[in-house]
């Protein structure tokens, strides 16, 4: 909503500062976004008067105007339909500027020169105003700068009205609050109207109402014998300089009574009014109708429409019909005010996709008592800018009045939310300024809201309206004495906390990506089915991440691209996707994800780095695991699409799933083009924490000596490392502290399917030290047990 | 004239600094005899300040005479300690380069978002606050209409939403885990929600369609508007430090009334108007007020009985003040280089 500080000081009289102003509306709660003055932006343009006009000789639609410029008189060719002698218009004579650095220059237009050029307001950048000359005042000097003639440019303030304040959608509104601050009145603007002795509204007009739940009042007016034409200069300043587009008088009124009031007003060329009749009834469904806008729309039988005896001519609220708009032939003039109701409004703007000034006001809510006087304000000033005789009277059409609203205020209630200490005749003072009335009674307010404030309904709006008024500033910040400490503390998002702390110290870098890809990476990199977002930004952010993984390779890439070629990223955020079983159902959950790709570290220069491998990132996740106090895991070959066949595995502990890990399969990495191997891991967060206890238990260290032996088989080269360190333990006997294995050769020295796996075995008592020889016979069992079970030999 | 006496002074400072770097350059032996030559010879730096010491004013010649000799013996003792440790080094095998650089140890790096989340985190729980979480994706009732936003209210469109179905969103704030908590218990509540939030935002150097925002909520018997000025107030210094100033201006947001905005004052210029406050003084930093009664009647709170406050603000926009980042999108580019930074 744009304000000048000359239309508010219409209304109320203040002296502040742009700046002061624009702070206290904000402290008020209307934000000023921004304050911007209109200059100017032309040179040396002067003041002329035609003498006389001629046609031009061979083209008819041309003039050569005789101008006086003070100085001397010019004869300029001009192809504008308004000149004629005796009017002043600006002239730009030759090496004058205008905007967009144009520079005047002497032309010669069909044979006649011309040394400079009458100007049109959208010649000058004032308004766009383009098919006529600007047309001045008798008052304008001859030979005078064009910018003494015009105001000083004016200074429009932007401000960001929130939805609950439609009242403030009008220049008054704003007013209104300013007036409360200062404590003053608002001087509402004329409307001493001339009524006509012989016309009768009622002679014109008859309006039926047949949904009152959607238009609760309808009011209407009559204008006889106008002439439309172009505004006057100072309607087309403020309405320009408010943002809006000057038309022709009759509408610019309209457009500046709704400005100045809030109320939205529609004008109607009466003659084109069937049968003389407004009828305001719901659609047809199915309905077909052409906005003003030249567009058609197919509505249903929701929408509102404002009929005549036997078509509709309007889109109630929203927009007028085609077929009923003011015309320069337009003679007689039919003025609507009314009430809309606001929801109905809003889906027709919604549904249709039309947003108007008027949609904006009617569906935030307008004053039901502000209808007469907006219609009078725009009666008087067509009657003004474009004569006419208005008729006696106005329509009424109320079915459905709108009763005053009256709250009870408790004074207690206010002192209970705000932590203030206001008494009564305070909260009474600040309300009455904001011109609700209160009667008191008691220890409470019986206050009447005024009509405009369609969002006051209950006592706590009454409480912001005080607080508001009163001040946020003075009410002082209180630090509570008591903070329950008590209060539950959600350990899962402190487990949260403990994962990514662990990740960190690994070496990884965090990474936070959004949680939108295309369908097709999200389909690529689940077997689940995605969830869709029904109106995305674009197809790339088209779907909700059913994995990590296809959002952070592309952060992976985004480095690559810039030469990072080792990194160690993770991130822990939600995927989802529907449920298999009840496939509306949509699940969503909480994973973390690790990449490696590159080098295991980056080169130094006394050792040189070998690329990351399946076993680093498997000893990143269960170094990780096993960092929360977790053991018993283990991991099973499987199959992901998006996995290499032979390294892909899911994860376990205590048999239950919590995620896979493996490579990038060629044709996954050739999706996000990449080119380097990556690792990746997914993991459950949920299913990990309930692995994860927070209790601990210190174990004491053994006191005794251990005793570690190296043991060295070669066996089929096709068996499982797990499978062989299983049967050690179990043949190992108590004293088996640890299984280590440090070396796997396959090569010259053994058979051709044959490897040998070297493991460090560590012994040890918690009661005694052992001896050698006790040690050497469960070594020995475990040999004979590796034997049995995989053919198994001792390497020599 | 006499020389000056702190000139002087100052000069045997620079050459004691001077005589210090180029020792701690030397890691040649054949080089140490130069430096003692250069500083302690006869013709060396420091025999021309003796020559000196006939030229000052009486009463600062003792005070000179005794600077020279501390600093002789200094650079005497230096030289000879110097010339012990390079003799050592300078048997050949025993050479041990100690100016190479050491290997770099792998150090990951928490997202930024997150270290300051962390920190909004850390405050509230210290003030008492604890911290619940909630889905993404919500349902119409938890993100709207519980929160006093009906559907075909204008109020809708202070938050342009990313729909799944008509009853499914993806949530625009924080706000639906005060209701899911409120639902689950009674009052004393002290909550913060943190978490990512989704809307429509065109993509720009401030708006980006995914953010983090953090919302409080605190109910109980008693607790006014004051109280929640207190809360930010608290929380803005232990932020931003004890010169940063509050400003509650009113605003509307469907599940408060009163509500307000509030700003800080601006980090950068202490309130006196930079480009960073648009010259204003003020952060704008977000929105807060007191529970709507409305609110309350979703979760069956007797409102005659309990008040409370809610607050948010952004993650995005706190992080931006605090490290100085003028674009968004950084946060979501991921680039290592400046991930690495924090
Ligand atoms: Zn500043």
């Amino acid at each position: 909503m744009k304000v000048t500080i000359d239309w508010l000081k219409k209304y109320v009289d203040f002296d502040y500062t742009p700046n002061e102003l624009a702070e206290k509306l904000t402290l008020l709660g209307l934000e000023v976004d921004s304050i911007s003055e209109i200059k100017y932006d032309f040179e040396n343009v002067i003041i002329g008067e035609i003498k006389s006009v001629k046609q031009h000789a061979q083209k008819p639609n041309l003039s050569i105007c005789e101008v006086n410029i003070g100085s001397k008189s010019l004869n300029l060719v001009c192809g504008a339909p308004n000149v004629s002698p005796g009017i002043k218009v600006p002239v730009a004579t030759v090496g004058a500027r205008l905007p967009k650095d144009v520079v005047i220059k002497a032309a010669t237009i069909h044979g006649i020169e011309s040394p400079g050029m009458i100007c049109s307001e959208a010649e000058l950048g004032i308004s766009h105003q383009s098919d006529v000359i600007m047309t001045l005042t008798n008052s304008a000097s001859v030979g005078a700068d064009l910018k003494s003639y015009l105001n000083k440019g004016e200074t429009v303030i932007e401000m960001d009205i929130t939805p609950n304040r439609p009242d403030c959608l009008g220049v008054i509104g704003v007013a209104r609050e300013i007036a409360a601050l200062k404590n003053a009145k608002v001087k509402k603007p004329d409307v001493d109207l001339n009524e006509s002795n012989d016309l009768s509204i009622n002679d014109f007009i008859d309006v039926e109402i047949k949904n009152p739940e959607s238009c609760p009042r309808y009011t209407a007016c009559y204008i006889q014998g106008i002439k439309v034409g172009p505004s006057p200069r100072w309607l087309i300043q403020k309405l320009e300089a408010v943002g809006l587009r000057t038309v022709n008088n009759v509408v610019d009124v309209t457009n500046f009574v709704m400005m100045e009031t809030g109320q939205p007003l529609h004008a109607f060329d009466y003659d084109l009014l069937a049968d003389h009749k407004i009828i305001v009834k719901h659609a047809d469904p199915g309905e077909k109708f052409i906005t003003l806008d030249e567009k058609e729309h197919k509505l249903s039988d929701e929408r509102l429409m404002i009929c005549d005896g036997k078509r509709s001519i309007a889109l109630a609220g929203v927009m007028g019909g085609l077929n009923s708009e003011i015309t320069h032939d337009t003679k007689n003039v039919l003025l609507e005010s009314a009430l809309f109701e606001s929801i109905n409004i809003r889906k027709t703007s919604k549904l249709l996709d039309i947003t108007t000034d008027s949609s904006k006001r009617f569906e935030r809510g307008v004053d039901p008592d502000g209808l007469v006087f907006a219609l009078y304000r725009a009666a008087l000033l067509i009657q003004e800018t474009a004569g006419g005789e208005v008729a006696r009277g106005y329509f009424d059409c109320y079915p459905l009045k709108i009763e005053k609203r009256k709250i009870k205020l408790s004074i207690d209630r206010v002192n209970r939310l705000l932590g203030t200490k206001l008494n009564i005749d305070e909260a009474a003072g600040l309300l009455e300024r904001l011109e609700f009335s209160t009667k008191k009674e008691k220890d409470y307010l019986l206050v009447d809201v005024p009509t405009f404030r369609v969002d006051i309904e209950r006592e706590v709006d009454l409480i912001e309206e005080i607080s508001r008024l009163y001040g946020f500033d003075k009410i002082d910040p209180k630090i509570e004495a008591n903070i329950p400490l008590t209060l539950p503390v959600n350990m899962q998002e402190k487990f949260d906390q403990k994962v990514r702390d662990n990740i960190i110290r690994m070496g990884y870098n965090e990474i936070l990506t959004h949680s939108m890809v295309s369908l097709d990476l999200a389909e690529q990199f689940s077997v689940n089915k995605p969830v869709s977002i029904k109106n995305p930004l674009s197809e790339e952010m088209g779907t909700l991440r059913t994995s990590i993984i296809p959002g952070a390779l592309q952060i992976i890439k985004w480095n690559k691209n810039r030469k990072i070629k080792n990194q160690k990223v993770f991130e822990i955020g939600n995927i989802f996707y529907y449920d298999k079983a009840e496939t509306h159902r949509h699940v969503e959950q909480r994973k973390v994800a690790f990449f490696r790709t590159g080098q295991n570290k980056a080169d130094s220069w006394c050792e040189k780095a070998r690329q990351s491998t399946f076993y680093d990132l498997k000893g990143d996740v269960i170094s990780l695991i096993e960092s929360l106090g977790i053991s018993k895991t283990k991991v099973i070959l499987t199959e992901v699409k998006y996995l290499k066949k032979n390294q892909a595995v899911n994860l376990f502990i205590n048999n239950n799933p919590i995620g896979y890990l493996g490579a990038l399969s060629d044709s996954a990495l050739k999706i996000i083009d990449i080119e380097d191997d990556v690792f990746v891991a997914e993991l459950d967060i949920d299913q990990l924490y309930q692995h994860f206890s927070w209790e601990k238990k210190a174990n004491p260290v053994i006191k005794y000596p251990s005793i570690k032996r190296d043991l060295a088989i070669v066996l089929d080269h096709t068996i499982a490392e797990a499978l062989v360190e299983e049967k050690i333990w179990e043949a190992g006997g108590n004293y088996l502290q640890s299984v280590e294995i440090f070396d796997v050769y396959r090569g010259k020295q053994v058979a051709a399917n044959q490897k040998s796996f070297a493991f460090n075995l560590t012994f040890q008592s918690n009661e005694r030290t052992l001896t050698e020889t006790e040690v050497d016979g469960d070594l020995t069992k475990i040999l004979k047990s590796l034997e049995s079970q995989f053919n198994a030999r001792l390497r020599s | 004239m006499n020389p000056d006496i702190k000139e002087i002074l100052s000069q045997l400072e620079q050459l004691k600094q001077n005589f210090l770097d180029e020792i701690s350059n030397n890691l040649d032996a054949r080089n140490t005899e130069d430096i003692k030559v250069k500083y302690l010879g006869r013709k060396g730096k420091l025999s021309s300040f003796f020559s000196l010491l006939g030229k000052v004013t009486p009463e600062n010649k003792p005070l000179l005479g005794q600077e020279l000799n501390r600093l002789k013996n200094f650079l005497q003792s230096e030289v000879d300690n110097l010339s012990k440790s390079v003799t050592k080094k300078s048997k050949k095998d025993d050479f041990f380069d100690i100016s190479l650089p050491g290997v770099p140890a792998e150090i990951g790096t928490k997202h930024p978002l997150y270290q300051v989340l962390d920190e909004i985190k850390s405050i509230f729980t210290s003030l008492g606050f604890t911290t619940e979480t909630g889905p993404e994706l919500e349902t119409d009732f938890y993100n709207f209409e519980a929160l006093n936003i009906p559907k075909d209210h204008p109020s809708r469109d202070l938050q342009d939403t990313f729909y799944i179905t008509d009853e499914l969103v993806l949530r625009t704030h924080t706000s639906p885990v005060q209701i899911r908590t409120m639902k689950k218990m009674k009052p004393p509540i002290r909550m913060i929600a943190p978490g990512k939030c989704y809307r429509k935002d065109s993509i720009d150097a401030t708006h980006f369609p995914v953010f983090h925002q953090v919302e409080g909520l605190c109910v109980d018997v008693g607790v006014t508007f004051a109280d929640l000025k207190g809360i930010i107030w608290a929380f803005a210094k232990r932020l931003f430090g004890e010169d940063v100033k509050i400003r509650f201006r009113p605003s509307f947001f469907p599940f408060t009334e009163p509500s307000a905005e509030y700003d800080f004052s601006c980090v950068k210029c202490n309130g006196k108007g930079c480009n960073i406050c648009k010259g204003t003084g003020w952060l704008e930093i977000s929105g807060a007020g007191m529970v709507d009664p409305a609110v309350f009647k979703y979760v069956d709170y007797d409102s005659d009985k309990y008040t409370g406050y809610a607050f948010g603000m952004g993650v995005e926009r706190i992080a931006m003040l605090k490290y100085q980042v003028a674009d968004i999108r950084d946060f979501y580019e991921n680039d290592l280089r400046f991930l690495k930074q924090f």
